[in-house]
């Protein structure tokens, strides 16, 4: 399937992803952003210049000013310091929800894949039914059941995007099976969990790894979507999607409240996104079509 | 080709099963029961009006019956009756369709007559400047959370420009031209990330295309660009933007629910969102089953105009 | 100098369909500039089959499609040289007047039938174009036209073929569909490219022998690119042998096998299966093909060659006429017959 590589070069693989990755712009670009944002939400404590949660009536709807820089919300809470606390609530969610996603869906992926036949086509049938329901409704309807809470929202968003990294896992496993090497190695005995875990896990890592990286970006949309709609995060907890929709009442009084939340979110989408569309050039072209 | 259409009716029915089946548990077989969920808090709930809901509802009865009398009443179009309002969710869901039909049809009109050509014309003159625009306003397109710019459109609409009408929603039906005075900006929000999804695979899959040897063979039999284009490439391009514009339909369902919710427009999305927060299960349940099923058509027919364009499905 | 001498050329081949000098054509990427093809000289009379082969990579596609002018631009630039194809230079003329030229007076026939045909248009369609295109035929009569340009490739049932799309017909039948789409409006030269390469052996010899028969019939000149010297033997009558974008060695065919005076015919010779020799094993090639981006300064073929000397590394060599029709780019071109 794809052994149209360029042989005869004496690079590892690795090495010449890493040469296309650096070659990619947008990538080193995009990736920088993601590490501003990783480092953000590790270290918001220290960067933010006020408590996110300290309401101080007597400075609310301030405009941006010296004192707050991107002013401050009806409470007289900093707008900045809410905005650095929301990357960490933005990225617990997103990185926590994409880890339950790619494990529940590596693990369903390998096995449908690897044993196939009636299992395969079972979980292949449960996942369409997935699959049938726009996202975001799915979402909805969980999140409604479940009630509104930072860690239903982690849940749901892992329990939906499990079912794309099991396709795209599975669809690996098919071509890596046929292989000659996995044959060679079965011919002298390996155990099925050995083969699986040590032969053909690595060989399907890549388009997992593509595949988090985009789904990284659309999950900090869906937890933004759900926190704006009410059903995420809880006030008085900073989330931009929280943010963005307490703006709504506020603004003709104090348009930056809306404004700069919805940057921050751009901001952290556009990052993964270039980071992804630069990992999938490096390391799988042939996932370019999504 | 019609025996492909009667197959791929026909593989909907488990799909819309395991649909119907899905919603039915989620709403089911959580800890307590609707009542339960529903009545919230409130635990004083009348045990004589409890016992009537339940059986009512059916749930009384063992689960797998539940389910099948859900089930044969939805496939009669009886999606039970609201809690709050007392009337039938399908009346409900159709006195609001209207809005979700007009703002998909808006948005997708915006896609495929915008998108498709922008997506075209920038692979065609790949490298040039206009490609280069194209391509860095795809990807910020497509990083834009649609619930945000709606805010902002209307926050411009309403400060900037005193442009009120967004907000005020007129039925189609009362006043055509008001109506799509108020639909328009909403349905091009909607269908914004979209567009750029679809320009972006549009302009690959034409410069994919370009690159075939039958484009070759069309340009030696001497054929004019124009012809080469039109004829040769688009038709193999459009492929795979039709497989990318079924994805992202669903993407637009979902959408619909913030678009509704920002421009307040009275759609099947705040019709939801309502019932969430009041607790009545039968109109979430309803309506989400309603849509997903609407969706499974949608891509029904998305297949069929795929097996249309590429002579090499066969089934 | 040229053009003092080109009248009394013209008289002495009024025959004369193509020839081409001095073309150049290189792609200009990011590793630096492939010169595809490097000056290559050469011409193709009236009725005639010259067969230009090479070792994949040589520039003979390359060739090909700058005839035609339809190298894909960028990367690919005809940088100079002329094209003249019936007293007009191809390469200065417009977009409008090259395009009425493609499809009708030289046509192509490609490697892969498959890949080169449109999969998702019938083949009626697509053979019926080139009549609408060229000849202003409404659909009907285009239709009917390709129908019997269909029959004279000896298809099966034309009539159902035409509703057929590329993948529903076999590897030899899309060929002669392509060759029907190529004869469709008596070119005076068919230019074509490793045309039985992708087809199982059998086809092969039936789609050479249907092409003699049709260019016999519509006395079209065929420029036949291959690296299969068995086709060449069995269909050319001149051959220009390609090296690193330049014709080596220029010959007649029976010349060619009987006397290769250039060291890289004779090694291809040598690699070629022969009955009834004593030789067990097929010489290759020494070393890798030529990357075009780096040549040699010299002689491109001297790493490879076995008769290498000093001069070759230092100077590249002109061409030499051995005797009237037998030229050759060697400084030191093997002598004699073979033994």
């Amino acid at each position: 399937m794809d052994e149209k590589k360029e042989n005869g070069e004496i690079l590892s693989p690795s090495r010449l992803a890493w040469m296309g990755f650096k070659k990619h712009k947008l990538g080193i670009i995009g990736s920088i952003m993601v590490i501003i944002l990783i480092l953000v939400s590790l270290f918001s404590s220290v960067v933010a210049p006020y408590d996110p949660l300290a309401m101080n009536p007597k400075d609310s709807l301030r405009a941006p000013c010296a004192k707050y820089w991107l002013g401050t919300d009806r409470f007289g809470r900093d707008q900045l310091s809410r905005l650095l606390y929301g990357t960490r609530i933005s990225m617990e969610v997103s990185f926590g929800a994409i880890a339950i996603a790619i494990f529940l869906g590596v693990v369903i992926g390998l096995i449908s894949g690897y044993y196939g036949g009636i299992l395969d086509n079972i979980i292949m049938r449960l996942l369409d039914i997935l699959f049938a329901f726009p996202l975001l409704l799915l979402a909805l309807m969980l999140v409604a059941v479940l009630g509104p809470s930072l860690e239903n929202l982690l849940l749901t968003i892992g329990f939906l995007y499990h079912s794309r990294f099991a396709r795209i896992v599975r669809g690996s496993v098919l071509a890596v099976k046929e292989k000659e090497f996995i044959e060679a190695i079965r011919s002298v005995g390996a155990r099925d969990i050995t083969i699986i875990l040590f032969f053909i896990l690595p060989n399907v890592l890549s388009p997992v790894i593509v595949q988090a990286t985009f789904n990284l970006s659309t999950a900090i949309m869906v937890e933004a979507a759900l926190s704006f709609l009410g059903l995420g995060t809880q006030p008085p907890t900073p989330s931009w999607g929280l943010m963005i929709s307490e703006s709504r009442r506020f603004m003709e009084l104090a348009p930056w409240l809306a404004v700069f939340p919805g940057l921050a979110i751009i901001f952290a989408v556009l990052g993964f996104n270039l980071m992804g569309d630069a990992l999938r050039d490096a390391l799988d072209p042939r996932l370019s079509q999504r | 080709m019609l025996r492909y259409i009667c197959i791929r009716i026909l593989s909907m029915i488990p799909i819309l099963l395991g649909v119907s089946i899905l919603v039915f548990a989620t709403f089911h077989l959580v800890p307590g029961d609707v009542v339960d969920i529903m009545m919230g808090d409130e635990v004083a709930g009348d045990p004589k009006v409890l016992m009537e809901l339940r059986k009512e509802l059916n749930l009384d009865k063992p689960v797998y019956l539940q389910y099948l009398y859900w089930l044969w009443d939805a496939v009669r179009g009886d999606l039970g009756k609201s809690f709050t309002s007392g009337k039938p969710v399908m009346e409900e869901i159709l006195h609001r369709l209207p809005v979700n039909v007009e703002l998909m049809i808006i948005a997708i009109a915006f896609v495929i007559l915008i998108g498709i050509p922008m997506g075209m014309l920038s692979a065609y003159k790949q490298f040039s400047f206009l490609d280069g625009i194209v391509r860095v306003a795809t990807i910020m397109g497509y990083s834009i959370p649609n619930f945000w710019l709606a805010t902002i459109v209307v926050l411009l609409g309403s400060l900037y420009f005193r442009w009120l009408p967004v907000l005020q929603y007129v039925p189609f039906s009362e006043n055509p031209l008001e109506n799509i005075k108020c639909m328009v900006i909403p349905g091009f929000v909607l269908g914004l990330t979209t567009l750029s999804y679809i320009v972006r695979m549009t302009r690959s899959s034409v410069l994919d295309t370009l690159r075939q040897d039958y484009v070759r063979t069309a340009r030696a039999k001497g054929m004019t660009e124009k012809l080469v284009l039109f004829v040769h490439v688009l038709k193999n391009s459009l492929i795979p933007v039709i497989t990318v514009l079924g994805i992202q339909i669903g993407v637009l369902i979902g959408g619909l629910v913030l678009t509704e919710e920002v421009f307040v427009l009275p759609g099947v999305g705040r019709l939801i969102l309502l019932a969430i927060e009041q607790r009545d299960f039968m109109i979430v349940t309803g309506s989400i089953l309603f849509i997903a099923s609407v969706f499974v058509v949608i891509n029904l027919i998305v297949d069929i105009v795929y097996a249309f364009l590429d002579p090499r499905i066969t089934y | 100098m040229a053009g003092a001498k080109r009248p009394m050329e013209r008289r002495e081949d009024d025959r004369l369909i193509l020839r081409v000098s001095g073309l150049k054509t290189y792609f200009f990427t990011t590793e630096g500039v492939t010169k595809a093809v490097d000056g290559l000289d050469f011409e193709v009379r009236k009725g005639e089959v010259l067969g230009l082969v090479g070792e994949s990579g040589c520039g003979k596609s390359v060739t090909a499609l700058s005839i035609l002018r339809l190298v894909a631009s960028p990367p690919g630039r005809i940088l100079e040289g002329r094209i003249e194809f019936m007293g007009k230079d191809l390469l200065r003329l417009s977009d409008r007047e090259i395009r009425k030229i493609r499809g009708s007076k030289i046509s192509m026939i490609f490697q892969d039938p498959l890949t080169s045909l449109n999969p998702v248009l019938r083949i009626g369609y697509q053979l019926s174009e080139v009549f609408r295109y060229h000849k202003g035929m409404d659909r009907m009569k285009s239709l009917r036209e390709s129908i019997r340009m269909l029959k004279t490739t000896e298809i099966p049932s034309p009539e159902e073929r035409v509703k057929n799309y590329p993948h529903e017909m076999s590897g030899g039948m899309r060929q002669r569909a392509m060759i029907a789409m190529a004869f469709a409006c008596e070119p005076s030269l068919l230019i074509a490219d490793e045309p039985t390469t992708a087809l199982d052996v059998t086809v092969q010899a039936q789609v050479l022998k249907l092409m003699k028969e049709i260019c016999r019939e519509q006395e079209t000149a065929i420029l036949l690119i291959t690296h299969d010297m068995g086709v060449i033997a069995n269909m050319c009558q001149r051959v220009a042998v390609m090296y690193a974008g330049r014709v080596v060695e220029y010959t007649n065919v029976f010349t060619l096998f009987s006397e290769p005076a250039h060291p890289y015919t004779e090694a291809l010779l040598k690699s070629l299966p022969r009955l009834g020799a004593k030789r067990t094993r097929l010489d290759s090639i020494e070393g890798q093909p030529p990357q075009l981006h780096r040549l040699p300064p010299a002689c491109p073929f001297e790493p490879r060659c076995e008769y290498s000397a000093a001069r070759c590394k230092e100077e590249a060599p002109g061409v030499t006429c051995l005797r009237e029709g037998h030229e050759v780019r060697c400084h030191y071109p093997i002598n004699g017959k073979k033994e």
